[in-house]
């Protein structure tokens, strides 16, 4: 083995974090603007994909790996999540 | 150490490549445009950050569950897509001015659901 | 058993090939989102499609949607015809051969 231990250096998952942190405000910036529905699905989806990655990289952070637990779970419920929402705009056009 | 270098990379280009799909959804004129940037952008961001988890750990969970998560989001990511956009077709959703074609609009071989006139119909 | 190995060399290929169109759909779509003018002109095309079964017709949508500059929008209710929402739609016929020849094939190879 290497002499030199691998060591992640802070400053990287704190930059990832904060650039991650500034798409969730843009993202939430189209969530308020979307001129019509099917807009502020899109931009609801993406929060939920954004909130992943965060999860991810705070897992690598800490150090500990029961996080991507979470990641796992919240990639399961938003695609049901974006579904239940098709299905209820697809509702309002019946009505 | 080739971890030294290739953990980094994966997680700021993960991250920009999600900065990069906000920005797209802010810029893009229409829905179906802005469809492109959230489908596609998203999805590999969260690949790279997968990866670079699975490499920082190198568990056998940590490598099964990064890659659970990669497959499910491949999978889900273009319905979710297809049915967002399908939704926003049938509900009238406007497009660009400059879309240069739509052979979806008043086709015969797709069949559109009619509405049911029931006691809730709205009053337009 | 040699059918197995076969399956498993295309499968790889095909993996290896998604992933290269992938990471070109994103630098395309980084170069769009990021210059100062919008150049593209969107529209959506009716391309017939040859799949069959419901696998290939799967693996061909998540292709699509995953290609640069095209989006699978809807399906027709018989299964043949499948509409692409497309970046640069300047000429109708050539986005549609584009999609047939390039994407479509290497689909039917893989998902026989």
């Amino acid at each position: 083995m290497n002499a030199i231990t691998y060591h992640l250096p802070d400053w990287v998952t704190l930059t990832s974090l904060i650039i991650l942190a500034l798409s969730m405000l843009l993202a939430l910036i189209s969530l308020f603007r979307g001129p019509s529905l099917p807009d502020r699905i899109v931009a609801l989806d993406l929060i939920a994909s954004l909130s992943i990655g965060f999860t991810i990289v705070f897992a690598v952070s800490t150090g500990n790996y029961r996080y991507l637990d979470i990641a796992a779970i919240v990639a399961l419920v938003i695609f049901i999540g974006t579904v239940a929402y098709a299905s209820y705009l697809k509702k309002k056009y019946y009505d | 150490m080739i971890k030294m270098i290739l953990i980094p990379v994966l997680l700021l280009a993960g991250s920009l490549f999600s900065l990069l799909a906000a920005i797209g959804v802010i810029r893009f004129p229409d829905i179906y445009t802005r469809m492109h940037a959230a489908t596609k952008a998203p999805a590999f961001g969260i690949l790279l950050l997968q990866t670079a988890a699975a490499i920082h750990f190198s568990t056998l969970y940590a490598v099964a569950i990064s890659l659970m998560v990669i497959i499910f989001i491949f999978l889900t990511a273009p319905v979710a897509s297809h049915i967002i956009s399908r939704v926003a077709h049938l509900l009238g959703t406007p497009k660009w001015d400059k879309t240069v074609i739509d052979e979806l609009e008043n086709d015969p071989d797709v069949s559109i659901p009619e509405k049911i006139s029931g006691s809730r119909t709205k009053q337009s | 058993m040699s059918k197995i190995i076969e399956n498993t060399i295309d499968l790889i290929i095909f993996l290896l090939f998604y992933l290269k169109e992938m990471v070109k759909a994103n630098l395309v779509l980084a170069r769009d989102i990021l210059s100062p003018v919008m150049k593209i002109s969107p529209g959506i095309v009716k391309v017939p499609i040859a799949a069959k079964s419901d696998s290939q017709v799967l693996a061909l949508f998540n292709l699509i949607t995953m290609t640069p500059g095209s989006l699978c929008m809807d399906i027709s209710d018989d299964k043949k015809n499948i509409y692409v929402h497309g970046m640069y739609v300047k000429n109708r016929d050539a986005f549609e051969k584009e999609v047939k020849e390039g994407i479509e094939k290497k689909v039917m190879e893989v998902f026989e």
